[in-house]
Protein backbone atom coordinates (compact mmCIF):
# COMPACT_ATOMS: atom_id res chain seq x y z
CA UNK A 1 0.00 0.00 0.00
CA UNK A 2 2.68 2.05 0.62
CA UNK A 3 4.65 1.43 -2.06
CA UNK A 4 1.43 2.27 -4.08
CA UNK A 5 1.64 5.70 -2.61
CA UNK A 6 5.04 6.12 -3.10
CA UNK A 7 4.25 5.51 -6.69
CA UNK A 8 1.18 7.88 -7.03
CA UNK A 9 3.90 10.94 -5.46
CA UNK A 10 6.37 10.17 -8.27
CA UNK A 11 3.63 10.74 -10.44
CA UNK A 12 2.51 13.72 -9.33
CA UNK A 13 5.66 15.45 -9.25
CA UNK A 14 6.58 14.13 -12.57
CA UNK A 15 3.51 15.34 -14.04
CA UNK A 16 3.72 18.92 -12.55
CA UNK A 17 6.90 19.02 -13.33
CA UNK A 18 6.61 18.18 -16.63
CA UNK A 19 4.20 20.97 -17.55
CA UNK A 20 6.29 23.60 -15.86
CA UNK A 21 9.14 22.59 -18.57
CA UNK A 22 6.09 22.80 -21.08
CA UNK A 23 4.86 26.17 -20.29
CA UNK A 24 8.67 27.56 -19.93
CA UNK A 25 9.49 25.79 -23.55
CA UNK A 26 6.10 26.64 -25.12
CA UNK A 27 6.85 30.26 -24.01
CA UNK A 28 10.06 30.65 -26.06
CA UNK A 29 8.83 28.79 -28.67
CA UNK A 30 5.99 31.41 -29.11
CA UNK A 31 7.67 34.63 -27.98
CA UNK A 32 11.15 33.82 -29.39
CA UNK A 33 10.84 31.64 -32.35
CA UNK A 34 14.64 31.95 -33.63
CA UNK A 35 15.51 30.13 -30.62
CA UNK A 36 16.74 26.69 -31.32
CA UNK A 37 14.00 23.60 -32.61
CA UNK A 38 15.47 21.31 -29.58
CA UNK A 39 13.50 23.65 -27.34
CA UNK A 40 10.17 22.70 -29.35
CA UNK A 41 11.32 18.69 -28.81
CA UNK A 42 11.59 19.42 -25.36
CA UNK A 43 8.22 21.03 -25.11
CA UNK A 44 6.69 18.64 -26.93
CA UNK A 45 8.28 15.51 -25.44
CA UNK A 46 6.98 17.20 -21.51
CA UNK A 47 3.43 17.23 -22.98
CA UNK A 48 3.64 13.68 -23.91
CA UNK A 49 4.90 13.29 -20.48
CA UNK A 50 2.29 15.34 -18.94
CA UNK A 51 -0.43 13.22 -20.91
CA UNK A 52 1.21 9.72 -20.12
CA UNK A 53 1.09 10.84 -16.34
CA UNK A 54 -2.14 12.06 -16.72
CA UNK A 55 -3.93 8.67 -17.87
CA UNK A 56 -1.31 6.61 -15.40
CA UNK A 57 -2.28 9.28 -12.43
CA UNK A 58 -6.11 10.21 -12.88
CA UNK A 59 -7.69 8.18 -15.65
CA UNK A 60 -6.30 4.55 -15.03
CA UNK A 61 -6.55 5.09 -10.56
CA UNK A 62 -10.22 6.31 -11.22
CA UNK A 63 -9.40 9.92 -9.76
CA UNK A 64 -11.11 12.00 -11.93
CA UNK A 65 -14.01 10.13 -11.74
CA UNK A 66 -14.02 10.44 -7.62
CA UNK A 67 -13.14 14.49 -8.06
CA UNK A 68 -15.12 14.85 -10.88
CA UNK A 69 -18.32 13.00 -9.72
CA UNK A 70 -21.84 13.98 -8.02
CA UNK A 71 -21.97 14.12 -4.21
CA UNK A 72 -25.23 11.62 -4.53
CA UNK A 73 -22.62 8.88 -6.43
CA UNK A 74 -20.26 9.19 -3.53
CA UNK A 75 -20.44 7.00 0.06
CA UNK A 76 -19.73 9.59 3.26
CA UNK A 77 -15.89 9.03 3.17
CA UNK A 78 -15.67 9.60 -0.20
CA UNK A 79 -17.56 13.00 0.04
CA UNK A 80 -15.39 14.20 2.83
CA UNK A 81 -11.86 13.51 1.34
CA UNK A 82 -13.23 15.40 -2.33
CA UNK A 83 -14.66 18.03 -0.32
CA UNK A 84 -11.30 18.47 1.72
CA UNK A 85 -9.23 17.80 -1.52
CA UNK A 86 -10.99 20.68 -3.37
CA UNK A 87 -11.51 23.18 -0.61
CA UNK A 88 -7.61 22.48 -0.47
CA UNK A 89 -7.20 22.60 -3.91
CA UNK A 90 -9.27 26.22 -4.23
CA UNK A 91 -6.41 27.56 -2.00
CA UNK A 92 -4.04 26.34 -3.68
CA UNK A 93 -4.90 26.85 -7.52
CA UNK A 94 -5.37 30.59 -6.18
CA UNK A 95 -2.01 31.09 -4.63
CA UNK A 96 -0.58 29.51 -7.73
CA UNK A 97 -1.71 32.43 -10.49
CA UNK A 98 -0.87 34.87 -7.79
CA UNK A 99 2.54 33.67 -7.88
CA UNK A 100 2.55 33.31 -11.44
CA UNK A 101 0.90 36.74 -12.02
CA UNK A 102 3.78 38.49 -9.44
CA UNK A 103 6.60 36.27 -11.39
CA UNK A 104 5.58 38.04 -14.16
CA UNK A 105 5.26 41.55 -12.63
CA UNK A 106 8.52 41.49 -11.17
CA UNK A 107 10.30 39.72 -14.49
CA UNK A 108 8.46 42.65 -16.17
CA UNK A 109 9.95 45.37 -14.62
CA UNK A 110 13.49 43.48 -13.85
CA UNK A 111 14.37 41.59 -17.48
CA UNK A 112 14.13 44.80 -20.23
CA UNK A 113 12.35 43.85 -23.48
CA UNK A 114 10.99 40.70 -22.13
CA UNK A 115 7.29 40.66 -23.40
CA UNK A 116 4.86 38.88 -21.18
CA UNK A 117 1.88 37.42 -22.16
CA UNK A 118 -0.73 35.19 -21.42
CA UNK A 119 0.09 32.29 -23.54
CA UNK A 120 -2.90 29.69 -24.88
CA UNK A 121 -0.40 26.61 -23.42
CA UNK A 122 -0.45 28.60 -20.08
CA UNK A 123 -4.18 29.29 -19.72
CA UNK A 124 -4.53 25.37 -20.72
CA UNK A 125 -2.10 24.54 -18.38
CA UNK A 126 -4.04 26.92 -15.58
CA UNK A 127 -7.01 24.92 -17.06
CA UNK A 128 -5.38 21.55 -16.39
CA UNK A 129 -4.28 22.13 -13.14
CA UNK A 130 -7.43 23.49 -11.61
CA UNK A 131 -8.93 20.37 -12.48
CA UNK A 132 -6.39 17.97 -11.55
CA UNK A 133 -4.85 19.47 -8.70
CA UNK A 134 -7.34 17.49 -6.22
CA UNK A 135 -7.04 14.54 -7.67
CA UNK A 136 -3.40 15.20 -7.36
CA UNK A 137 -3.64 16.11 -3.36
CA UNK A 138 -5.98 12.83 -2.97
CA UNK A 139 -3.01 10.60 -4.83
CA UNK A 140 -0.93 12.21 -2.30
CA UNK A 141 -2.44 11.46 0.75
CA UNK A 142 -4.88 8.67 0.08
CA UNK A 143 -3.74 5.04 1.42
CA UNK A 144 -6.25 3.88 -1.37
CA UNK A 145 -7.63 5.15 -4.79
CA UNK A 146 -10.72 3.82 -6.45
CA UNK A 147 -8.30 1.88 -9.04
CA UNK A 148 -6.07 0.50 -6.88
CA UNK A 149 -7.72 -3.08 -6.06
CA UNK A 150 -6.84 -4.67 -2.82
CA UNK B 1 -11.71 19.38 13.97
CA UNK B 2 -9.95 16.55 14.92
CA UNK B 3 -12.29 13.61 16.07
CA UNK B 4 -11.52 10.58 18.44
CA UNK B 5 -10.31 7.71 17.21
CA UNK B 6 -12.95 4.93 16.83
CA UNK B 7 -11.88 1.75 17.28
CA UNK B 8 -13.54 -1.19 15.80
CA UNK B 9 -14.17 -5.27 14.94
CA UNK B 10 -15.32 -5.22 11.63
CA UNK B 11 -12.46 -7.06 10.45
CA UNK B 12 -12.54 -9.75 13.08
CA UNK B 13 -16.84 -10.41 12.82
CA UNK B 14 -16.41 -10.03 8.58
CA UNK B 15 -14.08 -12.81 8.58
CA UNK B 16 -15.93 -14.62 11.29
CA UNK B 17 -19.17 -14.03 8.95
CA UNK B 18 -16.71 -15.01 6.31
CA UNK B 19 -18.11 -12.31 3.85
CA UNK B 20 -15.77 -9.76 1.55
CA UNK B 21 -15.10 -6.07 1.77
CA UNK B 22 -16.97 -5.86 -1.07
CA UNK B 23 -20.34 -7.66 -0.18
CA UNK B 24 -20.11 -5.95 3.34
CA UNK B 25 -19.82 -2.89 1.53
CA UNK B 26 -22.66 -3.73 -0.70
CA UNK B 27 -25.08 -5.01 2.29
CA UNK B 28 -24.06 -1.29 4.41
CA UNK B 29 -23.99 0.89 1.15
CA UNK B 30 -20.42 2.66 1.07
CA UNK B 31 -17.37 1.91 -1.30
CA UNK B 32 -15.50 -1.42 -0.37
CA UNK B 33 -12.48 0.96 0.25
CA UNK B 34 -14.45 2.53 2.57
CA UNK B 35 -14.69 -0.56 4.65
CA UNK B 36 -10.73 -1.07 3.94
CA UNK B 37 -10.31 2.36 5.83
CA UNK B 38 -12.88 1.16 8.46
CA UNK B 39 -11.22 -1.82 9.34
CA UNK B 40 -7.41 0.33 9.53
CA UNK B 41 -9.21 2.39 11.86
CA UNK B 42 -8.26 5.58 9.19
CA UNK B 43 -11.94 6.63 8.57
CA UNK B 44 -14.75 7.26 11.88
CA UNK B 45 -18.15 6.08 10.57
CA UNK B 46 -21.14 8.21 10.70
CA UNK B 47 -23.59 7.24 13.72
CA UNK B 48 -25.41 5.85 10.48
CA UNK B 49 -22.84 3.78 9.35
CA UNK B 50 -21.93 2.51 12.44
CA UNK B 51 -25.66 1.51 12.78
CA UNK B 52 -26.24 0.19 9.66
CA UNK B 53 -22.83 -1.86 10.20
CA UNK B 54 -24.21 -3.23 13.88
CA UNK B 55 -27.27 -4.07 12.07
CA UNK B 56 -25.60 -6.09 9.62
CA UNK B 57 -23.61 -7.93 12.02
CA UNK B 58 -26.80 -7.75 14.37
CA UNK B 59 -24.67 -6.87 17.18
CA UNK B 60 -25.07 -3.82 19.87
CA UNK B 61 -23.00 -0.59 18.21
CA UNK B 62 -20.85 -0.40 21.00
CA UNK B 63 -19.67 -4.46 20.41
CA UNK B 64 -18.71 -3.16 16.92
CA UNK B 65 -17.45 0.79 17.57
CA UNK B 66 -15.96 1.44 20.73
CA UNK B 67 -13.81 4.67 22.08
CA UNK B 68 -11.37 2.74 23.21
CA UNK B 69 -8.69 -0.06 21.98
CA UNK B 70 -10.66 -3.36 21.43
CA UNK B 71 -10.70 -6.07 24.13
CA UNK B 72 -11.14 -9.71 22.83
CA UNK B 73 -14.85 -10.11 21.90
CA UNK B 74 -14.78 -13.35 24.81
CA UNK B 75 -13.68 -11.06 27.42
CA UNK B 76 -15.67 -8.47 26.64
CA UNK B 77 -18.59 -10.87 27.15
CA UNK B 78 -17.34 -12.22 30.06
CA UNK B 79 -16.98 -8.49 31.70
CA UNK B 80 -20.15 -8.04 30.83
CA UNK B 81 -21.84 -11.18 32.40
CA UNK B 82 -20.43 -10.55 35.92
CA UNK B 83 -22.01 -7.30 35.97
Amino acid sequence: MEKAKANRRTWVVVNYLCLLIMNVCFYFVFERPDMTHVVDVVGLAALAVVVISFFRLHAKTGLWKLTHAKTDALDERQVQVTHTALSSSYGWFAIICLVIMLVHAVLYRLVPGLNFVITVPLVGSLIYLAHTLPGSMLAWTETEVPGEVQ
Amino acid sequence: MKGRKIYNRIAVLRQEKGVSRRQLAERVGVNFQTVGYLEREEYNPSLDLAFRISEYFGLPVDMVFSVEPMKLMSQELMERMKK
